[in-house]
């Protein structure tokens, strides 16, 4: 693909990004036009009840939905390069399972004596990192051992039904208030994240993203497997460190907010390389920023039931969408799928 | 002759793995420019050798250098710098095409972005004339037959711009003009270009050919450096290899 036509698809997916993160502002029960919208934003209606319902309740929600579509994809891209693994995901491989477990621990038994912490986004923020990363550094332990794809997904798949048999154990001992606690969050919400668990989430998430992309060069040549990619100068160890950081950290902040989301963090990558039909990383992680972005975005305005006052868990939305995206994927491109990703 | 002046050099090394040991007291010292063929049956240690010589393995014991320095003293990207190897690895990228591949030979060289330069991408246009692939450098690799895959693979290896060139059967997935070519192109490295190739081989009438020296793994284990008329006389040849020497 020529670089003026990877430019256009660049700008195209921004100005999406934008369009939707409007839209997203505009959706609601309440009715409020884009032409009000901008002009809140922009400080032009003081304190009237508008300006109430975009700053504390739109705003925070769309800056989530932006900031998680792109940290799940982002997340996504980084587990499928180093397990070479196209079904590889946050939500796939139990990573978000290991989160919801710590976040389970800590919102049905009351943190184990650590109940300071259960009240403090920062606490939940920093238990879900806890378990995304130990699932992680299990997965690549078992991954550095067993090679192939579909035995690792199982054992992923294994590992999420493991946390999730703990969380049905922990469930039936809680009290039914709390158990109600847990259950909400399971479905995953935006509308629950506030400015407080935002000062945590854009920062954790924005430090991802960069450090995503100041390992690009080395993500490109593991594309040639790990011995090609060693011989070609690659410190492995150091840049599966770096992989298993990034996503803990991200993955674990963002499940902690909004709860597990399922879809974006697979389906987004297989998007965005059939897109710019490369395997390039720096294209393919920055795209997904904006694709990621653009597609929870997309699906909170669904999650909306725009014209109703009724509103879905955005989860469901995601998996309504993320999965038919998934198999359309594979399906077109069969012949590259059969042995590879 | 001074150790520095020796591109490789072994000590006592002995190669295996998993506690296993496939040979011991390996001691060559090779100076640049040369062309070796590793030969042995299979099992007998030529791909945990190379292994080991690239710095893919450890040894057991005893030591590699590389012009002097022993190997596990360079970073990772210094010796990607002074070595490149062509392995049978599966490339598990459908969506790149021959140029990419060629290009990441580049990628020692390059800077924290990766971006390729005009002068890099002259040297992997020069690499893909070299093994006769430049028609094909828009291909994607899943496109490929393994010889163009592999002759693609060698102009990786040849954009790297090292100093040592190891080769993991170069020439399994070729016919034989293509055979020949590659082979060939290997000796022409190292006359016009002073790189030294090792690569392993079953083919005795190629190796005969180009090779300067043949290290053997021979039928009690230890390697043996030699060259094609001493296999011969020696007989040592026969005692590896059996009949199937004969027949070839």
């Amino acid at each position: 693909m020529s670089r003026t036509k990877t430019v256009w698809i660049f700008l195209a997916l921004a100005i999406l990004m934008l369009s939707f993160f409007i839209a997203d502002l505009i959706t609601g029960s309440a009715e409020i036009s884009s032409r009000q919208v901008l002009s809140i934003l922009l400080g032009g209606e003081g304190e009237s009840i508008h300006s109430y319902i975009i700053f504390r309740l739109r705003l925070p929600r769309a800056l989530a939905a932006l900031f998680i579509g792109a940290g799940l994809s982002v997340s996504g891209v980084l587990m499928q390069s180093l397990f070479r693994n196209p079904l590889a995901g946050p939500y796939v491989l139990g990573v978000s399972s290991g989160a919801s477990l710590m976040v389970a621990l800590m919102l049905m038994m009351g943190g184990a004596g650590l109940s300071f912490l259960l009240f403090s986004g920062f606490g939940l923020a920093l238990t879900a990192i806890i378990g995304a990363l130990a699932v992680m550094f299990l997965v690549l332990f078992i991954a550095i051992r067993v090679h192939d794809s579909v035995s690792l997904l199982i054992i992923g798949i294994m590992i999420a039904g493991l946390t999730s048999s703990i969380v049905g154990i922990i469930q039936y001992f809680t009290s039914p208030e709390l158990l109600q606690n847990y259950i909400v969050w399971t479905f995953g919400s935006l509308t629950a994240v506030e400015y407080a668990d935002l000062s945590i989430l854009i920062p954790v998430v924005s430090l991802g993203l960069i450090w995503s992309l100041s390992i690009q060069k080395s993500l490109n040549i593991l594309l040639l497997g790990d011995n090609n990619a060693q011989l070609l100068g690659v410190n492995l160890k150091r840049i599966r460190y770096a992989i298993i950081l990034i996503t803990g950290l991200v993955a674990g902040v963002i499940t902690a907010f909004a709860g597990p989301i399922a879809f974006i963090g697979v389906a987004v990558p297989h998007l965005v390389r059939n897109l710019f039909k490369t395997n390039n990383h720096f294209v393919v992680i920055s795209g997904s920023i904006l694709t990621g972005a653009s597609l929870l975005l997309a699906c909170d305005i669904i999650s909306q039931l725009p014209g109703t006052n009724i509103s879905l868990p955005i989860n469901s939305v995601t998996s309504l969408i993320g999965a038919p995206i998934i198999i359309w994927i594979i399906v077109k491109n069969k012949r590259l799928y059969s042995s590879n990703f | 002759m001074k150790e520095q002046c020796y591109i490789l050099t072994t000590n006592d090394l002995q190669i295996g793995y998993q506690g296993k040991v496939l040979c011991s007291s390996i001691n060559v010292q090779l100076p640049p420019a040369k062309m070796v063929a590793l030969m042995g049956v299979n099992g007998s240690g030529k791909s945990t050798f190379m292994r080991t010589l690239t710095g893919l393995s450890k040894s057991l014991t005893g030591t590699v250098k590389i012009e002097g320095k022993e190997i596990q003293k360079y970073s990772r990207e210094d010796l990607s710098r002074l070595l490149a190897v062509v392995l049978t690895d599966h490339i598990n990228a459908p969506e790149m095409t021959v140029k990419e591949l060629v290009g990441y030979g580049r990628y020692p060289h390059t800077g924290w972005f990766g971006r390729l330069r005009i002068e890099d991408l002259k040297i992997v246009k020069e690499a893909l004339d070299l093994v006769g692939m430049t028609e094909f450098e828009s291909r994607h690799l899943y496109t490929l037959s393994d010889g163009e895959l592999q002759r693609t693979l060698i102009a990786r290896a040849i954009a790297q711009e090292t100093k040592l060139i190891f080769l993991d059967e170069p020439a399994s997935h070729l016919d034989i003009p293509n055979k020949a070519m590659i082979i060939n192109l290997l000796k022409r490295l190292t006359v016009e270009k002073g790189i030294t190739i090792i690569y392993s081989s079953h083919d005795m009438g190629m190796v005969k050919k180009y090779a300067d020296l043949i290290w053997l793994f021979d039928e009690n284990g230890n390697l043996q450096e030699i060259d094609f008329q001493q296999g011969v006389e020696s007989g040592i040849f026969e005692r590896t290899f059996g009949e199937a020497y004969q027949e070839s």
